[in-house]
């Protein structure tokens, strides 16, 4: 019986689990083996719970009591991630006063959320603008975005 | 930096205009890891949105955005028309 468990397992280890997202290493398609191997990020928890993939040095997990985002929205996170993303939005809306380039037709702010089904989930702030060229509706839109992950990752 | 291209579906001059937006570029991550930690990440998008002024200059935009590395974005967009309102 064992062995025919072990044998099983072995299927479901070699199973790919995710596109990576959801572990921290988009892009990538893991097994649930290479999870708890090679992607000990926040998202490690996601990975099983085995003994057996849990190696020996692996670092304790750090869960976030909330959500990112909710510890986000209440701003204890804020001030220092969010320094860089807001030098990018100030360039952005500044962009339009440099005499040399073609004057916007708007100015836009934009703040969101990125991957929220996932683990991987982020906040996205961003400032550009957009030209209209044409009376057909067609526009360039230069944008600086940023995403910001608001929880520690650990490796 | 993302560049996009943007296409107006419905009517420009309407109330509501829906869009559509095609582009890439770089879009920068910020960790908390070790203190703060900058990474620059590429990628493509297309996106889908829909702006309805408020105002006379002033418009809110939903807009969705689906990419790749692989993500997917919900966003609202406020944007200031920088031209004069028609009479």
């Amino acid at each position: 019986m064992a062995e025919w468990l072990r044998a099983k397992w072995a299927i479901v280890e070699a199973m790919p689990v995710d596109l990576g997202i959801a572990s921290g290493c988009p892009g990538r398609i893991l097994t649930r083996g290479q999870c708890a191997a090679s992607c000990r990020s926040r998202s490690y928890e996601a990975c099983p719970t085995l003994p057996s993939l849990r190696q020996p040095n692996d670092s304790p997990l750090t869960v976030p009591s909330q959500t990112p985002i909710r510890r986000l929205v209440r701003g204890r996170s804020v001030p220092r991630t969010c320094r860089g993303p807001i030098i990018l939005v100030l360039a952005a809306l500044a962009a339009p006063a440099i005499p040399c380039q073609p004057r916007p037709d708007e100015v836009r702010f934009a703040v969101g959320m990125a991957n929220p089904f996932f683990e991987a989930e982020q906040a996205t702030v961003g400032g550009g603008y957009r030209m209209y060229f044409g009376n057909r509706g067609w526009a360039l839109e230069p944008e600086y975005s940023a995403a910001i992950v608001p929880y520690e990752v650990k490796t | 930096m993302v560049l996009s291209l943007v296409k107006d579906i419905t009517r420009p001059t309407a109330k509501r205009v829906w869009y559509t937006s095609t582009g890439g570029g770089v879009i920068y991550r910020v960790r908390r890891q070790s203190g703060r930690n900058l990474t620059a990440v590429g990628g493509l998008a297309w996106g889908l949105g829909m702006k309805a002024r408020v105002g006379k200059r002033w418009k809110l935009a939903p807009q969705v955005r689906v990419g790749f590395a692989p993500n997917i974005r919900f966003e609202l967009c406020v944007s200031w028309d920088t031209r004069r309102p028609g009479p």
